[in-house]
């Protein structure tokens, strides 16, 4: 019997990467997730920065948190309308394929490109503006926690705007 | 053979519209079942309900004895479908588009391989697999779509008007591809547009109308029905202004239509129709240069059976929704 439920939890899991590792090959550079995902956040932190003395110290971890959250919640709303509307997500629905295991495949999509990105101004920060990470083990499960709140908040989103574009 | 598809009692409600009426039919394994209809009539919502897309509202399905609804996984594990649309993933080249079929399936990485080394080359696709989708023809694409809906040597191929604006060469590929999986022992359920493609390749066809199943027959049998269809063709070399008016009023011609540069002439007893046409031409000085007797094609027990006709400029069809809602005396609030 547990023999049973591991190989069905890991062919969920299989499953579940398989989808997201599908859309990272197809959407992650789709003009919408590049725009809402990539200059959105940028172009935020430039509107909130520019013009008030902040110390670096504190821009740095702005950036992050704006690009996680927007890189995060856009993967969902760009992906399923689009599957939508090319009618490939009835592929999941006509598949031998749980529910759970497409949200799982879809959130991980989204959880991948959002702390993807969000090493980035990690990375500018230590490396051009001498920032340090003090807690890495927070540092982690900030990316992780977040990623994962907010791309589930994008699938949510997505679902909603579906329903009201009507398809 | 036992059943690969049940449809029991099958009703699908969208709001107060009744779609899907209480439909029942069985297709057995290994045959080639087609499923007509006129647009709106519930040909796709019922492919939706045996396809486990869409929840009927009443009754139930099995697919190879699983029920749809309570063991969807083990009933969607027996079937491929082919949408009318085909629904590939366009940035991914035909290879990665078999491949992640097979990984939703769970397919082990080496049988999904030669599963897809295997399609592709059946599909005559091998050579152009590391090419992205988006790039191939309307044809491709399709054949692209019946493949992967083989990824899984499923039992039950559902394919949903597979050939519907391909050019001729894609048509027959399709069709004689269809024939070759079939004669493999693959059971196909078909939906299309096209009549005369349901006559050539299915055993059996049901067609629906207004939700309801009108017949479920083999092709011949449902001809039969229908003798009063019987019908000559004839074609002058030189048409006369009132040749269809003086044609329709020949003894024993009950209807006569112009087809082109040909007249159909129904009737139940086609040789006094062939003399009289004969005499017909005799008397008026016209050259004969075509005359057929033909039977009662599908198409016509398609007509027969569902009533259309072609609406005229004064005449703007109704909306099916309407007509539906205007014809079916049981519509109910959605529950």
């Amino acid at each position: 019997m547990k023999d049973v439920h591991s190989s069905h939890v890991g062919r969920e899991i299989r499953v579940a990467w398989a989808i997201a590792a599908k859309d990272m090959r197809t959407y992650y550079t789709q003009p919408p997730s590049i725009m809402f995902g990539i200059l959105f956040p940028f172009t935020l932190f430039l509107a909130f920065t520019i013009g008030r003395n902040l110390p670096l110290a504190e821009q740095i971890p702005i950036l992050i948190s704006q690009t996680l959250f927007f890189a995060s919640s856009s993967i969902g709303p760009v992906v399923i309308p689009l599957e939508r509307a090319d009618q490939t997500f009835e592929r999941f629905l006509t598949s031998p394929v749980s529910l759970l295991a497409i949200l799982m495949g879809k959130t991980l999509g989204g959880i991948i490109y959002g702390a993807g990105i969000s090493v980035i101004p990690v990375l500018v920060g230590i490396v051009f503006f001498g920032s340090q990470i003090t807690n890495l083990g927070a540092l982690i499960a900030c990316f992780a926690l977040s990623s994962l709140a907010f791309s589930a908040l994008g699938i949510m989103f997505a679902q909603s705007l579906d329903r009201l574009s009507g398809r | 053979m036992g059943s690969a598809i049940e449809a029991i009692n099958l009703t699908k409600y969208y709001d107060d519209l009744l779609a899907v009426d209480h439909v029942n039919f069985e297709v057995e394994q290994g045959e080639i079942f087609g499923f007509l209809g006129p647009n709106g009539a519930g040909k796709t919502t019922t492919i939706r309900m045996l396809t486990g897309v869409s929840v009927p509202s009443e009754g139930t399905a099995t697919i190879m004895g699983y029920d749809i609804q309570r063991r969807s996984v083990s009933a969607k594990e027996q079937m491929g479908i082919v949408p009318d649309v085909s629904n590939v993933y366009k940035d991914l080249s035909a290879w990665d588009n078999l491949i992640f079929t097979g990984k939703l399936y769970d397919m082990p990485k080496a049988f999904r391989e030669s599963r897809a080394e295997e399609l592709l080359k059946m599909f005559g696709l091998y050579e152009r697999r590391k090419e992205k989708v988006k790039g191939f023809s309307r044809g491709m694409k399709r054949r692209i779509c019946i493949a992967m809906a083989l990824m899984n040597r499923s039992h039950i191929l559902f394919l949903d008007e597979p050939t519907s604006g391909l050019d001729v060469q894609s048509v027959l590929i399709i069709r004689d591809l269809i024939r070759k999986l079939n004669q493999q022992g693959l059971t196909i359920f078909l939906t299309t547009h096209n009549i005369e493609e349901a006559s050539q390749m299915c055993d059996r066809v049901a067609i629906i109308n207004y939700g309801k199943i009108a017949t479920v027959d083999t092709p011949e049998k449902l001809k039969r029905t229908v003798e009063s269809l019987q019908s000559v063709e004839v074609a002058f070399e030189a048409t006369p202004q009132n040749a269809l008016k003086e044609l329709e009023e020949l003894p024993q011609v009950s209807e006569a239509v112009k087809q082109g540069d040909k007249f159909k002439l129904f009737t139940r007893d086609p040789s006094s129709v062939l003399a009289s046409t004969w005499n017909y031409a005799q008397n008026n000085n016209l050259k004969l240069i075509t005359v057929n007797t033909v039977g009662p094609s599908l198409e016509d027990v398609f007509v027969k059976l569902t009533g259309i006709k072609p609406a005229t400029a004064q005449e703007e069809p109704e909306k099916p929704d309407q007509a539906r809602k205007q014809k079916m005396p049981n519509a109910r609030k959605h529950q």
